[in-house]
């Protein structure tokens, strides 16, 4: 296992556990029957034992375990606190600050200990009462061991809760607001001067937002760090056994895409687990291995993370899902010529459910639709690829920050909307000779492909607009089908700072977000999957 | 105008309708500002035809945030349902017309107050003031200084109720 990525994060810990074991020693000095702050100090040392034992620095391990043996004796009262001892444990202490340095430094741990060691074991060895034999003091080792007290340093890294970031961004998103408010005076006669300034702006602020995104990053095996024991349990209930295996865990994305994943992913494998992997006893007989394997792949494409989650269990019976489809009330005739692409994706239709036998958490019907509707909230996608016993895969695509997105604005009754660019197939204006009666709408021809047509204005209760021969219509691909929208007329594209609606307009049917203009008019973004499903 | 730099806990904004007199807890209140227009709020689908909605006024932005605009006086007189929208995109009062902003962790409230007037009534008035229970929806209870009832308002459960107009798919009446 490659360890080097969580070094600096393992620096970062033992710095602050040795700035909080410098103070308590002091403490301790000062107040030497002080049991709490001998708690503190074991703990400390404990956790710089734990740590440095996980990365491989075993002389730092057990450095610190010795150091803890020290102060497990004082508290068992074998030995007594004295300045002996104290001089040993601040000793102790600057020689891992020494170590961690050697660590940050690359440097192999090859520091002789040998004198300080031996002290600690004088020191153990002591009874208690009894006057301990003058022992040199230790001799500072030819590099790098200063005693703390000598020097002040600040660590590199620091820790910073995720809520500053939010903030950060959406300060970005204000100055976006303001930058394009500049613009649109500089549409206005202003000397060449202001038009430079609102350009040299609008570069830095996109420079800040490009900062921003970047620390907001995270890799996406910090999302998946509980995923191993959630399999095993997972497992454990339902009589299973499956191993999990993740590729490109330090694929990063922005945060905020990641927390739109949490619930999917853990449902994606609960499904895997519950309807994918077979029992032992199953898989013997189908000539797998006992043991079912989930492996989770993750891989950065241009602006996109593909994320794959494939299980090698029994994969998905289609002939049972079209009976089901039907069940459900869609028609024989549709499903029969349904691609496998999206027939497949019928189980995430609400209330679909392929499960013979529902469990605690899966089985309802309810779930995969949820989990399509989160992928595609953020403007990504859910394919679903199976195989008849050999397994499923189930392909998110994402994309890689969601807080600035290229929008296409439309107007209805000079209300300005948005839709997300990565939905619209093609804007175009569609004489109303060529729009057919259908049902439940109706429809035009493009490209030989019957495109049903929906008014954003019917669905938002306004009344339609007089007659015109031509209608302009935004061409959409969502919710796996291709519809047209009809709107009152185009207004071009821009980047957006969509922020998420908060409540108490939280659940509003059809709304993904809003952002906010530069002269303060707020537009929001609509979902394309929603204005299809009505 | 900002809010009170001195506004402590119990302390209410008081607004003044034409028949009724409201009292908000101060302490929620970010801001009492003037705007020109209010802008639409989309709902699109059906809404459940026995919702009441135009106590919603519409919406406003409030540094960089949409913030949903309601009208006090509307909500609690309930009138007649309307099904539709507006074919125009702004509503505009006579004029500018005050809105207090209100805002509790991450939920925000416009209250409408128009050209109507706004005064405080402080802790320490209120600590001589009886809070009447009240049965009526979205109030806290009634306080009663000098014969005049005054409301206190029930902001979460307007929030609430607001939240479950906009959510068109969970329509539920309060």
């Amino acid at each position: 296992m490659d360890l080097s990525k969580y070094k600096s994060l393992f620096l970062q810990e033992t710095g602050e556990h040795l700035q909080e074991i410098s103070k308590e020693l002091i403490h301790l000095e000062g107040e030497p029957h002080n049991s709490a702050t001998l708690d503190n100090l074991f703990r400390h040392f404990h956790s710089i034992k734990g740590m440095s034992a996980s990365m491989g620095y075993e002389v730092m391990a057990s450095l610190s375990h010795k150091l803890e043996d020290i102060l497990d004796a004082i508290r068992k009262k074998r030995v007594a606190i004295s300045q002996e001892i104290m001089d040993v444990l601040l000793n102790g202490s600057d020689i891992l600050q020494a170590f961690a340095k050697m660590v940050a430094d690359d440097k192999p741990l090859d520091m002789d200990i040998s004198f300080l060691l031996s002290r600690i074991n004088t020191v153990l060895t002591a009874k208690e009462g009894v006057p301990q034999p003058s022992i040199p003091s230790a001799p500072i080792p030819p590099f790098s061991v200063q005693p703390a007290a000598q020097g002040l340093s600040l660590p590199t890294m620091i820790k910073v809760d995720s809520g500053i970031f939010d903030g950060f961004m959406g300060a970005v998103g204000e100055l976006f607001t303001v930058g394009s408010r500049l613009k649109e005076f500089t549409a206005k006669s202003y000397p060449v001067e202001f038009h430079e300034a609102v350009h040299h702006l609008g570069k830095t602020i996109e420079g800040l937002n490009q900062a921003v995104i970047t620390a907001r990053m995270i890799p996406f095996d910090e999302l998946t760090q509980n995923l191993p024991r959630i399999v095993r349990d997972m497992c454990k209930k339902a009589g299973k056994d499956a191993d999990l295996v993740l590729h490109g865990g330090d694929v990063k994305l922005d945060r905020a895409v990641l927390e739109h994943l949490t619930d999917p992913l853990v449902h994606i494998i609960r499904n895997a687990i519950d309807h994918g992997i077979e029992s032992p006893e199953e898989r013997i007989q189908s000539n797998k291995p006992p043991k079912g394997r989930i492996t989770i792949a993750v891989a950065r494409e241009r602006d996109n993370v593909i994320i794959e989650i494939t299980d090698d269990g029994r994969g998905i019976d289609t002939n049972r899902l079209k009976e089901k489809a039907v069940q459900s009330g869609i028609s024989k005739e549709k499903i029969e010529i349904m691609a496998d692409r999206e027939l497949l994706l019928l189980v995430c239709a609400p209330g679909l459910s392929l499960a013979k036998e529902i469990t605690e958490t899966s089985g309802r019907g309810v779930g995969m639709d949820v989990v399509k509707g989160n992928i595609e909230s953020i403007g990504g996608r859910l394919e679903i690829s199976s195989q008849l016993n050999k397994g499923t895969k189930i392909i998110l695509e994402l994309p890689v920050t969601i807080s600035i997105i290229k929008v296409l604005l439309i107007s209805i009754s000079n209300q300005l909307f948005a839709l997300p660019i990565s939905k619209v197939m093609k804007v175009i204006d569609v004489h109303k000779s060529d729009i057919r009666d259908g049902s439940p709408y109706p429809y035009f021809v493009y490209k030989d492909t019957e495109i049903p047509v929906i008014g954003l204005r019917n669905l938002l209760m306004m009344p339609p607009l007089e007659d015109r021969d031509t209608l302009p219509v935004v061409i959409i691909d969502a919710k796996d089908k291709i519809s047209a929208i009809v709107v009152d007329d185009f207004e071009g594209e821009m980047d957006a700072y969509v922020k998420p609606l908060s409540r108490p307009m939280v659940r509003m049917n059809g709304i993904i977000g809003v952002t906010v203009l530069g002269d303060g008019r707020p537009v929001f973004l609509l979902d394309p999957a929603a204005l299809i499903s009505g | 105008m900002s809010a009170h730099p001195t506004i402590r806990d119990g302390d209410k904004l008081i607004i003044y309708s034409d028949n009724e007199i409201f009292a908000v807890e101060a302490n929620i209140v970010v801001e009492v500002l003037e705007t020109e227009q209010f802008f639409m709020l989309p709902v699109i689908a059906s809404p459940s035809p026995h919702s009441n909605r135009e106590f919603i006024k519409g919406t406003m932005t409030h540094r960089g945030e949409v913030i949903v605009v309601i009208d006090l006086s509307l909500l609690f007189n309930s009138p007649p349902s309307q099904i539709g929208q507006r074919d125009d995109n702004t509503i505009e009062d006579d004029g500018p017309c005050k809105v207090a902003i209100t805002r509790k962790d991450a939920a925000s409230l416009g209250i409408y107050i128009g050209k109507r007037k706004l005064s405080f009534l402080w802790k320490e008035e209120l600590s001589n003031l009886e809070l009447k229970p009240s049965n009526e929806d979205y109030t806290l209870g009634l306080i009663d200084p000098s014969g005049k009832k005054i409301r206190l308002i029930d902001w979460q459960k307007i929030l609430t109720k607001t939240q479950d107009v906009l959510s068109s798919r969970n329509m539920s009446l309060a």
